[in-house]
């Protein structure tokens, strides 16, 4: 477990880089949140801005723990994995700590965005719970399936190019599955299908249990095939 | 009754198979507890290879490495908590400061020290302030020179520390690594191909020469094994076609290496006789070899 908290420790270290400039991309969300309210405020589009404050936490919440992987792709910082007291699983599991993290900070933070976003537009916090219900969940949720596909692409290929290739191959693949699903099933019931998905997602009664069932299917699959890419790696 | 000594290391047929065709071949050797071994050879030889198989950056084809008693993989924690490593350049991230690589190791090893580090930092002239990028190649490798002591290491394993560094620089290196043996409970391997630091420092040798192993023991020894003999070219024509490990020609006569029981083969009238030295030796074992860079 140390050896884990060891490696999970270096990630984090990686990802903030340094004391003061690595809290600067969490402030980027909230900074949006004031310029998109502005905006919400006059023109009325409430549902661009929340989706616009929403969309900019995820952002930065998605591209943060990958920010490990570029560091470790360093030709001289790579080599600190051989020096760690952490074998390559540890390091994984590590990596793969970084995430239920990360959700924390993009709960936190979009819930701190959207209150000032709200704030900012109407000068108050009412339909900030509607909101939140409606948002979160779901950004939490698409963050972790995310990064679970990301994670072993990354941990197979030592490059981001190839590794960007295979998540764009990855989205294409969705494309094409749902088109195929469009062509197959009439659009009415697929929507219909959609919506009602939708909604059970937003309530949480059912949305955490569900979205928490996927996740864990999800890492069964992920960390056991990333540990596999990383034993077999040289530093 | 005998005892046999503790060892730091132990590398028992290590052998790593690049798809390139370099092949570091069979490599068996052992490092006592308390003692530096200099690990030599030309650029390409096999050293970092074999450095990065001891710390398991790469996997081996076969063969076993024990460092302190534990298996080098299936131990590889407790290994590592024990280990110290320099490389020739730094493996921190660039824009860390000083004191972050102090916040980041320290959270590392049960065994941290921080008055050790911070005695290090002042010792060394680092500025905690600093940011690793902005030190120089010599203050780099001060900054893991001093992150290795600061968790009780029992074993020191430096790549090429020395390289780009000034004289000053190395002899003070040298210093600090004969004073960390002295309690006899630390071990270092130092792999260099300026062997003036070995001349010094180092207790044994380990030679590794075109992925194989060419010579492994006490430094005395491996001194004492070869000597030069210069003389002129026609006496060459006439020398058995094996009593030179390795020969160089020159316009006049040839300076030749030559495995030191083989001396009495030579007409002692005819030659003149001069003791190796490391360099000789590793020049005279590569005579036709270029330096391709380091595998």
């Amino acid at each position: 477990m140390r050896a884990v908290l060891v490696s999970f420790r270096l990630d984090m270290a990686r990802i903030t880089v340094s004391s003061a400039s690595g809290f600067v991309p969490f402030l980027l969300p909230l900074l949006f949140a004031v310029i998109f309210g502005l905006a919400g405020r006059t023109s009325g589009a409430a549902d661009f801005a929340t989706g616009g404050v929403v969309g900019s936490v995820f952002g930065v919440g998605t591209i943060l723990p990958i920010s490990a992987f570029s560091y470790e792709w360093l030709e001289q910082h790579g080599r600190m994995n051989g020096i760690i007291p952490a074998d390559r699983t540890h390091q994984v599991i590590g990596r793969y700590l970084t995430l239920p993290v990360f959700a924390a900070i993009i709960i936190a933070e979009t819930t701190l965005a959207l209150a000032i976003l709200h704030l900012t537009a109407h000068g108050n916090l009412n339909g900030l719970a509607q909101a939140l219900t409606t948002s979160v969940l779901g950004s939490t949720w698409s963050f972790m399936v995310f990064e679970l596909v990301l994670f072993p692409l990354f941990y197979r290929w030592n490059d981001m190019r190839k590794a960007l290739l295979c998540v764009a191959a990855f989205f294409v693949g969705v494309a094409v599955l749902v088109t195929v699903t469009l062509y197959l099933v009439p659009e009415d019931a697929f929507n219909a299908f959609g919506d009602a998905v939708a909604q059970a997602m937003a309530n949480p009664a059912v949305g955490i249990p569900a979205g928490l069932g996927v996740l864990v299917v999800m890492t069964a699959v992920s960390l056991p095939v990333s540990i596999v890419c990383r034993r077999r790696k040289e530093f | 009754m005998t005892t046999t000594p503790p060892m730091a290391l132990s590398v028992t047929g290590a052998t790593k198979h690049y798809d390139s065709g370099f092949t570091l071949e069979d490599v068996t050797f052992d490092l006592p507890a308390g003692y530096i071994m200099g690990l030599i050879g030309p650029n390409g030889a096999g050293k970092s290879t074999l450095i990065k198989l001891i710390l398991n950056m790469i996997r081996r084809d076969a063969g076993q490495i024990q460092v302190l008693g534990l298996d080098a993989i299936a131990d590889e924690e407790a290994v590592k908590e024990q280990l110290g490593v320099v490389f020739d350049t730094s493996y921190f991230v660039d824009t860390w400061s000083v004191d972050k690589v102090e916040r980041v190791m320290r959270g590392m090893y049960r065994t941290w020290r921080h008055e050790a580090f911070d005695g290090h930092l002042r010792r060394f002239g680092l500025d905690r302030g600093k940011k690793v990028k902005e030190l120089s190649r010599g203050m780099q490798m001060k900054l893991m020179l001093a992150v290795a002591l600061s968790h009780d290491a029992r074993l020191l394993i430096l790549d090429e520390p020395t390289s780009g560094l000034d004289v000053l620089a190395r002899d003070e290196l040298m210093d600090i690594l004969a004073a960390t043996i002295e309690d006899g409970e630390r071990s270092i391997l130092f792999s260099t191909h300026i062997t003036a630091d070995l001349e010094r420092a180092a207790d044994f040798i380990t030679y590794i020469t075109r992925g194989e192993l060419y010579f492994t023991g006490p430094k005395d020894e491996f001194e004492d094994s070869f000597r030069i003999v210069k003389a002129g070219l026609d006496l060459l024509d006439r020398l058995p076609a094996k009593a030179c490990v390795g020969v160089h020609h020159y316009s006049t006569g040839f300076d030749a290496l030559v495995r030191s029981e083989n001396l009495p083969i030579f007409p002692a009238d005819q030659i003149v006789v001069e003791p190796a030295s490391i360099d000789d030796i590793i020049r005279l074992t590569n005579v036709g070899q270029s330096s391709l860079g380091e595998v």
